[in-house]
């Protein structure tokens, strides 16, 4: 009898392992891990400095208004504050003159790609335009205001010292990033005399009056 | 006399439990942040099992990019475990479907891999990605997934 049990006990185990055996061949199973990638495409991107066209002295002649747009009278701010400003003389009594000197508007791009060109884009705030002339007003608004014309706006790489237009096809400039994915640029424009040729008042000629408006400046990849 | 026929079977079942096969993630495959500068072509990033990652086209990574680090445990000992990548899979930002997914298009495994004598192994799983290429921008966001690999012994 014992002799029978312990033979009995061989062939189980014989049979267990034969089980395995046979399975063992066909053992498949599936292993994972898990996988991300983090997007990050927002550009920390602010102000620096305002657009700041100084202080003019300037001429509307309201006997003339109907040549208003065609007579104007130009001051340029270069987008480098050490270049000087100049005038562009006005028509039949058109007339405008720095008298204190303006200052470019300033940015700053950071937490970008590296070495990667930002396109950097320009429009009307009002229309949300590019390209589109941008009106300084002031509270009379009968009285003439003055323009920054559109297709004037310049820039430049604070960085490199370089100066590049803003305005190709697509209304853009680029600027490249540095190894960290920050740029800095300066910008400048051409201010006119009121092109409305309708207007029935000269500017005031008596009191310092400020005239503001807004462009939106935009970067992006 | 009735204990005898129980033998075989309590012994089947003891050699079972000890083949459960399991695996500890010791690292998760992170392709970095990164910036898409358009997704007008398709582009990849490309994490290797060993060497530098590198991205094509219009992504760049900017911090990090990994591959993935696993063990494996409870495999036979000194067994060739046979690897098959479950290829191409996605990896998405949310359940909003209209957002573009990054495709796992391949993985960088080897073909095979031998357990030690505690049927215990070490797994680096490298992978690339790409962008579908079709103009949909990427939001910022982190896109996830989980990659399968089969393994046959």
């Amino acid at each position: 009898m014992k002799k029978s049990n312990q033979q009995k006990l061989v062939s189980g185990i014989g049979l267990a392992l034969a089980g395995m055996t046979a399975l063992t061949p066909l053992q498949s199973m599936a292993i994972n891990t898990q996988a991300s990638v983090k997007v990050k495409n927002a550009i920390t991107f602010a102000e620096t400095a305002p657009l700041n066209f100084g202080t003019v002295r300037a001429n509307y002649n309201v006997a003339q208004a109907a040549n208003a747009s065609a007579s104007a009278a130009r001051v340029t701010l270069p987008a480098d504050d050490a270049a000087t400003m100049t005038a562009t003389a006005g028509t039949n009594g058109f007339s405008m003159n720095s008298l204190v000197r303006g200052s470019s508007a300033k940015y700053t791009v950071s937490g970008a790609a590296p070495f990667t060109a930002v396109n950097i884009l320009i429009t009307d705030a009002a229309s949300g335009t590019a390209g589109a002339n941008v009106a300084l007003t002031t509270a009379n608004t009968a009285a003439p205001g003055f323009v920054i014309v559109g297709s004037s706006w310049t820039a430049r790489d604070l960085v490199l010292n370089s100066t590049f237009d803003i305005g190709d096809a697509n209304g853009l400039g680029q600027i490249t990033t540095d190894g960290t994915g920050a740029a800095s640029f300066s910008v400048g424009a051409q201010l006119s005399t009121d092109l409305d040729n309708t207007k029935g008042q000269n500017y005031d000629q008596n009191n310092e009056v400020e005239y503001t408006g807004q462009f939106a400046i935009t970067v992006s990849y | 006399m009735k204990l005898k026929p129980r033998w075989p079977l309590v012994l089947f079942a003891l050699l079972v439990v000890c083949s459960a096969q399991s695996q500890i993630i010791q690292r998760p495959l992170y392709f970095g942040t990164i910036i898409t500068t358009g997704n007008t072509i398709v582009s990849r990033i490309v994490v290797p099992r060993s060497g530098k990652p590198y991205s094509t086209h219009q992504l760049q990574i900017v911090e990090d990019a990994y591959p993935s680090e696993l063990t494996l445990q409870f495999f036979p000992a000194y067994t060739e475990l046979h690897l098959t990548p479950v290829v191409p899979t996605e990896l998405r930002a949310s359940a909003d479907s209209l957002l573009p997914p990054f495709i796992v298009e391949s993985l960088d495994i080897p073909l095979s891999i031998f357990t030690d004598g505690n049927g215990e192994s070490q797994l680096i799983i490298g992978a690339t990605i790409k962008t579908t290429g079709d103009g949909r921008p990427y939001p910022d966001a982190s896109y996830t997934g989980s990659i399968d690999i089969v393994v046959n012994y």
